[in-house]
């Protein structure tokens, strides 16, 4: 260690010695800490076994929560969602504005929707509790940390009471899908032949969109199975992806899998795999994209939460289509009608087929990052490897999204009409909600 | 230790000599997640190997040698495996049966092993006894191959049986399919043979055996996961029929024996048994009743324990378990079922009944009469060492790491993840026979309760002390010999010396005839993977008595043994029989009082699949299977009684008039057209404008609509003898219709219209309303419910109701039925309906689905028969532990939730499952996410003990059908007999009220529309009860229609001055009994 070095060691230990400590406010204004935040969210969404949809309205609540603190903290960079997300009334500013740590409360407040949206609380009190005695040690003063966890349960509360509002409570007691005879609509699948997973979700109250049907894709081919009738080859095109499936195809068809519940039966021995929603999958790119791009926590909690509306609202748009074409998985055609033996590649998930779920969500998601952080934006998405799949590279999200959305032919659980019409709709409800939802001025 | 307080004490191995253990050992490449069988445990076969009287033990084992016990007396055993010259020491081994193949008379062994599949190869080995050696040991040769029997296949047990009766045995060989079941797909498979999995038939040509499954009609598909078979004669037609247990979505089989070399699968093709076990295990065919036709006991896996079955996978829902059918599968439920035999034809499935349907993961019955009091009792062996089944384990536990690890390598993840598969290891069951049909659980009286995992299992007297001892295979621990130690009683023991090529008489049906008659069949193969000995047990329950063993051999000779002596072992030798008509043993079923008469109308009740449970998934029955309605009268004024039937929703109601021949014509075809979206419900044919003509009165209903025009009432008026376009006669009021009446309920001269309703549309548990039309004489009709059902207002679901002055005032008094609520009595003061208290009916709330009033006991008074729920489901009521709804908007939606409750072991737990009500209601799970703490919890900790005591309670605590006898105006409870409560009663007839002949009647039911979990109720046949004194009711039908299916309704028809009964079948046709006078019948 040379001489000078030492003396300006000696000169920081002297002025933190002197000086408040300010470390924590290192903690508070690292994205890393609130990246950390959302993997602890999406690890609870896995164990807790969330549908898509369901996950998608996890993420967003908690994440528009976060942006609320980020906009009072920054109201010249960064417009309220108050007014532009239909029914959020803006939320009462603090008091004392210099007593608040909107960094903190925007923590406070996301961990906080978090914990009431999922059940197994314990991960995410876990985590909190050793951030917040972190920034104890790490000198946040007890006043200041006080008022912004005072500040970040009121917002919490202010977005929960607008939740409510959105009629998710009320549709659990709508109706099951009653199960329909005619070949063309939708049945169980095996092997758990579950329930159709929320058949009403197109009741859930919008951000962005004025309504769930506001992009209608075409209708779907009109179903047949007589050779030769364009149904008919979009089935025979599943059928035949499977026989000449390369391993390049079966890898991107597990990459993007993205499904919570896998049921395994073996005889009694049953057991189910989960994996991250394709929701969790965007999110997860969104911070490989902010860390990249070295964005701090004010665009980062941005640029995830613009990402978490276009899912949301994406989903919406998506089940909307789905329960109102009915339209069935070529699982139940093929072994009705072709070969009793067959199985997908990938387990087909649990709703009906017309448009691919991960299609839209995949391009809208791709849409909202490509505005924020442009086209050609290569990245490595890293997303799959907790869950035991490797490294992908793509050039850009768009590049990135054309390969989720294929990925469901390979996987054999969507026909290619649902995935074209599934991109071009999740490209119009991305393409509106770029254009309508004004978040950072600046942009 | 002996612990003298009970039967059977369990023998050590330093006690017993026999240290044989079924050890498993999981490896990367042969586990459960590639073997789906690989904890199901081995067998077991005893017979007396070395003849000397002893009867010996032979045990196999799946992966390691199986060992061979000599008996040596006293209990002790010796193992001479090596001695014998028995080495089955590779691959996997799975049942064993003891057979005297070459007709030496000495007893050989037949063992079942997995043939060809993945690291394991094997053929079934049969070992030829060779005599003993100069030491007394027999001596074994595997002569398999020799015989033709070196069969590789996916073997599970074999059965030796002689089915065409020619005196020699031939082969029925169980295999398991072990493809993964991910996708049933279609029944037909079982069509299409697989030659590894599918089962075979063999016949026995001169001593070669040739496989016949084919043209003997044997199902061979992959689809059957044959885990259990037993044979028996079950039709009384000597000739032996078999029953395959099959493990998921592909029914058992019950093959019936043509007499011609053929089977006729019964199951798949018609209706001979209303439902199956699910997950059959291990079966068997044996006479619980003594009546001389075997029950048939097959073997589930319902946990009788609260929390294991709360967090245990439990039935497909209602709704898919509807889509599985329509692939071409017959209905299972997960639970034992009991198939009672009443002569043959017709089986009524008890097994909630009898007390004996949920026993855990089960594998072996041994059905014999254990204490030796001439009744035959159970034995059920269970326990498992892998129990997949457990949600947490699926959902949680099985935690990524180890699925990482599976994904990556199936192999090197297996056994990780295999050791963190939940145990269930439990206590095995005894029940004993309380000869009414149903068992009491003497588990821990009769034995010191001991935790295992048990499979094959075998019983036999091994001590020669004139009791029956049992031998068990224990999964990773010793097997176990349970020593009988019951107080000496009386009894006789009888070997069979059949003909020449059938050593040992198997097949032959052995009675003891005395003051009460026992009957045993034969065979061996029985249980799970084991084999019985030769030798049958009887006990002689009352020494004072004279008995006589009959013995009917497979060909239909007869040997007769009179007066026998008592603790004995009696040879009958075929020699000594002699012919008989062939088939006189018959024992033909009587019908005498009721004849059926081929469909008179035509007319078949279609519904469509219920919503009920798509609307509320947490319900346990629906309200949409109600019909079909049928009303009687002369409607064209020809002096003939015509019928109405009503039809389902988008089928319209039937008009059928009788002609002079006593044909059926259909009538107004058109009519009733345009109102067919209706479901109908309740039809009542009344004179409204008192023109001496009968107009006809439609309510509907049903639970298929929530409000609207097919709600609506509608009354079609009588004009020269047909029915004029239907008006609402009383407004456009939506009524789910359950039943409408008339009664001049005002003394003014016109009949009054009484609607009753049992639900609020589409809301399960809502309070109904129902509905008092006064007429004015001209058919117009004034609503006067508020005034005058005030009180009647607060039953929330009528079912039925009888109009009758009951006190003689001139005034039709009225009684009602419905369900939460007792049977009440509402007096008729001229202005209103005035409940009256303390008839000794409140305290039994039930959910009553219909009541007849008659003067049951001939003392002058009028008694009521009430219709219930009936035992024969999960639910049980009383008033301590009653069946509770609770309505309230439990989690704050806006949606009032019908949550039901019952007791299960002592503990109120909701009835829908975890994974229903968290649909429901998903902050559940944020209390319980782990489905055992959800199981360890109360309602009040699930729900809020606010919200409990907010809701609306309603409550079950009677589901028996009963009588109530009128005593001076006071009722008196009594309820019918067992044989009625093993389903709902929908319809009750009288048949007659005589004080000579006495009184009978016709009790009619079931219901197949309720939720998976509670099973299906399906049992009632069509029952005539027989009252016969003192609030006594015969013990068992005095005789059984054989109906088949829901029966909703019936009428009486006179055709030809004959009395007929026609009876509407839910989704069904209608069925027609023209009545013997019952005097006539009896000659």
């Amino acid at each position: 260690m040379n001489k000078l070095t030492t003396f300006l060691l000696a000169i920081v230990l002297l002025t933190t010695a002197c000086q408040k400590d300010n470390r924590y406010q290192t903690v508070l204004e690292d994205p890393t800490t609130f990246h950390k935040a959302v993997d602890r969210l999406t690890s609870v969404i896995v164990h807790d076994i969330f549908s898509p949809p369901v996950a998608s309205r996890i993420y967003a609540y908690p994440m528009i929560a976060a942006y609320e603190a980020m906009h009072l903290k920054q109201p010249e960079k960064f417009q309220s969602l108050a007014g532009q997300l239909n029914g959020l009334s803006q939320i009462e500013a603090p008091e004392n504005p210099n007593l608040v740590h909107y960094d903190l409360a925007a923590l406070h407040a996301f961990l906080t929707l978090g914990k009431q949206f999922i059940f197994s609380e314990n991960t995410l009190v876990v985590f909190q509790d050793s951030l917040y005695t972190e920034l104890k040690a790490k000198g946040m003063p007890r006043r200041l940390f006080k008022n912004s966890i005072a500040y970040g349960e009121k917002l919490a509360s202010h977005i929960k009471d607008w939740a409510d509002g959105d009629l998710y409570k009320q549709t659990r007691t709508y109706p099951k899908y009653t199960i329909r005879e005619q070949d063309k609509y939708w049945k169980p699948t095996p092997p758990a032949y579950m329930d159709g997973i929320e058949p009403h979700w197109n009741k859930i109250r919008t951000f962005v969109l004025d309504s769930a049907n506001q992009f209608v894709p075409i209708p779907p081919i009109p179903f047949s199975l007589e050779e030769g009738s364009p149904f008919r080859e979009q089935l025979d095109e599943v059928y035949q992806v499977k026989i000449n499936l390369t391993q390049e195809q079966t890898e991107i068809a597990s990459f993007w899998d993205c499904n919570p519940y896998v049921t395994h039966q073996n005889g009694h021995a049953m057991f189910a795999t989960k994996k991250i929603t394709p929701g969790g999958h965007w999110i997860g790119i969104t911070k490989i994209a902010a860390q990249k791009a070295q964005q701090d926590l004010p665009t980062t909690i941005n640029t995830y939460t613009r990402v978490s509306i276009a899912l949301f609202d994406a989903f919406i748009s998506c089940w909307d289509t789905k329960w109102n074409t009915l339209v069935v998985r070529p699982e139940t055609l093929i072994n009705n009608h072709f070969d009793q033996e067959w199985t997908p590649l990938l387990q087909t998930p649990p709703f009906p087929e017309y448009t691919s779920g991960h299609s839209v969500i995949s391009r809208a998601s791709a849409v909202v990052l490509t505005d924020l952080l442009g086209d050609n934006f290569a990245f490595d998405d890293t997303t799959e490897m907790d869950y035991g799949l490797p490294m992908r590279s793509y050039t850009s999200f768009l590049e990135a999204s054309e390969e989720a959305a294929i990925s469901r032919l390979y996987g054999g659980i969507h026909y290619m009409m649902a995935i074209e019409e599934g991109v071009n709709q999740g490209q119009k409800v991305g393409d509106f909600i770029v254009q309508k939802l004004i978040t950072n001025k600046n942009n | 230790m002996k612990d003298s307080s009970r039967i059977f004490q369990s023998l050590a191995p330093n006690q017993s000599g026999i240290y044989f253990k079924n050890q498993l050992l999981s490896s990367e490449s042969f586990n459960i997640l590639n073997y789906i069988y690989f904890y199901n445990g081995a067998g077991v076969a005893a017979a007396d190997f070395n003849s000397d009287g002893l009867i010996d033990l032979y045990f196999t084992s799946n992966q390691n040698p199986d060992e061979l016990y000599l008996n040596r007396g006293n209990l002790q055993f010796e193992n001479v495996t090596s001695l014998a010259g028995i080495q089955n020491d590779t691959g996997w081994t799975t049942g064993v049966t003891q057979v005297d193949i070459n007709n030496d008379g000495l007893l050989d062994m037949y063992v079942c092993k997995l043939g060809a599949y993945k690291s394991i190869t094997g053929h079934n080995l049969l070992w030829v006894n060779q005599g003993n050696d100069v030491n007394g040991i027999p001596q074994f040769k595997e002569e398999s191959k020799a015989y033709g029997l070196d069969i590789m296949s996916f073997a599970t047990q074999a059965a030796f049986f002689d089915m065409d009766l020619d005196n020699d045995l031939d082969l029925f060989l169980l295999n398991h399919s072990v493809y993964p079941n991910r996708n049933y797909g279609y029944g037909h498979q079982r069509m299409e043979p697989d030659l590894l999995a599918g089962d075979r038939l063999f016949e026995n040509q001169g001593g070669s055996y040739v496989d016949i499954s084919k043209k003997a009609g044997i199902f061979q598909g992959k689809i059957g996961y044959g885990l259990g078979v037993s044979i028996a004669d079950v039709n009384g037609d000597l000739y032996p029929d078999i029953y395959v247990g099959n493990d998921f979505f592909e029914n058992d089989y019950l093959y019936i024996n043509q007499k011609n070399g053929t089977f006729r699968e019964a199951i798949s093709t018609g209706k001979s048994l209303d439902h199956t076990t699910h997950y059959s295990m291990g079966n068997s065919i044996v006479d619980l009743t003594n009546d001389g036709f075997p029950e048939i006991l097959s073997l589930d896996m319902l946990p009788e324990d609260q929390v294991t079955y709360q967090t245990s996978g439990m039935e497909y829902s209602f709704p898919i378990y509807q889509e599985y059918l329509k692939k071409g599968y017959q209905p299972q439920f997960m639970q034992n079922t009991l198939q009672l035999n009443w002569g043959g034809d017709n089986f009524s499935e008890i097994a909630f009944l009898s007390g004996i349907a949920a026993t855990e993961w089960s594998w072996a019955p041994l059905v014999a009469d254990f204490d030796n009091d001439g009744w035959k009792d159970i034995y059920i062996t269970n326990g498992i060492l892998g129990a997949t089944n457990d949600m947490d384990y699926i959902n949680f536990i099985s935690d990524a790491q180890i699925q990482k690890q599976l994904d990556q390598d199936k192999n090197t993840g297996a056994l990780n993840f295999i050791h963190k598969i939940p145990t269930k290891k439990v206590s095995n069951y005894f029940y004993k026979n309380n000869r009414d049909l149903t068992f009491k659980d003497v588990s821990k009286e009769w034995i010191k309760a001991e935790k295992t995992y048990s499979n094959g299992a075998v019983y036999a007297d091994f001590d020669n002390d004139g009791d029956l001892d049992i031998a068990v295979n224990n999964v990773n621990d010793y097997a176990q010999i349970l020593e009988n130690t019951s107080e000496k009683k009386s009894f006789v023991q009888v070997e069979l010396q059949g003909p020449e090529g059938n050593k040992f008489g198997i097949g032959s049906r052995v009675s003891l005839l005395g003051k009460t008659n026992q009957v045993q069949q034969l065979q061996v193969s029985q249980g799970y993977l084991s084999s019985l000995s030769n030798r049958l047990h009887f006990a002689i329950p009352d020494t004072t008595s004279h008995y006589k063993i009959q013995v009917e051999w497979p060909d239909g000779k007869q040997s007769i043994l009179d007066s026998i002596s008592f603790n004995t072992i009696h040879q009958v030798n075929y020699q000594t029989s002699r012919d008989t008509l062939a088939g006189t043993s018959k024992k033909e079923p009587i019908q005498t009082r009721f004849k059926s008469v081929s469909n008179l109308i035509s007319f078949t009740h279609k519904e469509y699949q219920t919503l009920d449970y798509n609307r509320q998934p947490i319900i346990p029955f629906t309200f949409s299977n109600e019909g079909p309605p049928l009303a009687v009268g002369d409607i064209n004024q020809d002096a003939l009684e015509d019928i109405i039937v009503g039809g389902a929703k988008a089928q319209s109601t039937s008009i059928f008039i009788q002609k002079a021949d006593g044909t059926f014509e259909p009538f107004q075809e058109g009519l009733m057209q345009k109102d067919r979206m209706a479901e109908d419900t309740a039809l009542h044919l009344i004179d409204i404008e008192g023109d001496g003509d009968l107009d006809l009165l439609v309510g509907s209903g049903g639970n298929e609509f929530r409000t609207g025009e097919k709600l609506y009432p509608r009354l079609y008026l009588n004009t020269n003898g047909s029915f004029e376009s239907p008006v609402f006669p009383f407004g456009k009021i939506p009524i789910n219709a359950s039943s409408i009446s008339s009664a001049d309920v005002d003394k003014d001269g016109d009949l009054d219209v009484f609607i009753t309703t049992d639900i609020e549309q589409t809301s399960f548990g809502i309070q109904s309303r129902h509905f008092l039309f006064l007429n004015d004489g001209q058919g117009n009709f004034s609503n006067v419910s508020s005034k005058w059902l005030e009180e009647l207002q607060t039953l929330s679901s009528i079912k039925d109701v009888q109009w009758h002055d009951l006190n003689g005032d001139g005034y039709e008094d009225l009684v009602v039925a419905g369900y939460w609520s007792p049977i009440s009595i509402f007096t008729n003061t001229g202005d209103r309906l005035e409940k009256v208290s303390e008839t000794g009916l409140e305290t039994s709330k039930g959910w009553w689905n219909c009541l007849e009033l008659s003067d049951v006991d001939n003392d002058g008074d009028l008694d009521i028969i009430a219709g219930n729920w009936g035992l024969n489901s999960l639910f049980k009521a009383s008033s301590k532990q009653p069946i509770h709804l609770y309505l309230n908007d439990f989690d704050s939606n806006g949606t009032v939730d019908p949550l039901i409750t019952h007791f299960f072991q002592d503990k109120e737990i909701p009835f829908a499952s975890k994974d229903k009500l968290t649909k429901q209601m998903p902050m559940l799970n944020k209390k319980f996410l782990s489905y055992h703490d959800f199981a360890n919890a109360t309602i009040e900790q699930m729900f809020g003990k606010k919200r409990l005591n907010e809701a609306i309670v309603r409550e079950v605590t009677e589901l028996r059908s009963c009588y109530f006898e009128n005593i001076d105006g006071q009722f008196k409870k009594i309820p019918l007999p067992n044989f009625i409560q093993m389903a709902p009663v929908n319809e009750i007839v009288s048949i007659e009220s005589h004080p000579h002949f006495g009184t009978t009647m016709l009790l009619l039911g079931n219901n197949t529309n309720i939720s998976t979990q509670l099973g299906e109720m399906s049992a009632n046949k069509g029952f005539l009860v027989q009252y016969t004194k003192a609030g006594k009711f015969s013990e068992k039908p005095l005789e059984v229609l054989g109906i088949q299916g829901v029966v909703q309704s019936s009428a009486q028809i006179k055709i030809n001055s004959e009395e007929h009964l026609f009876f509407g079948r839910n989704n069904d046709s209608i069925v027609v009994y023209k009545k013997i006078k019952a005097h006539e019948g009896k000659k």
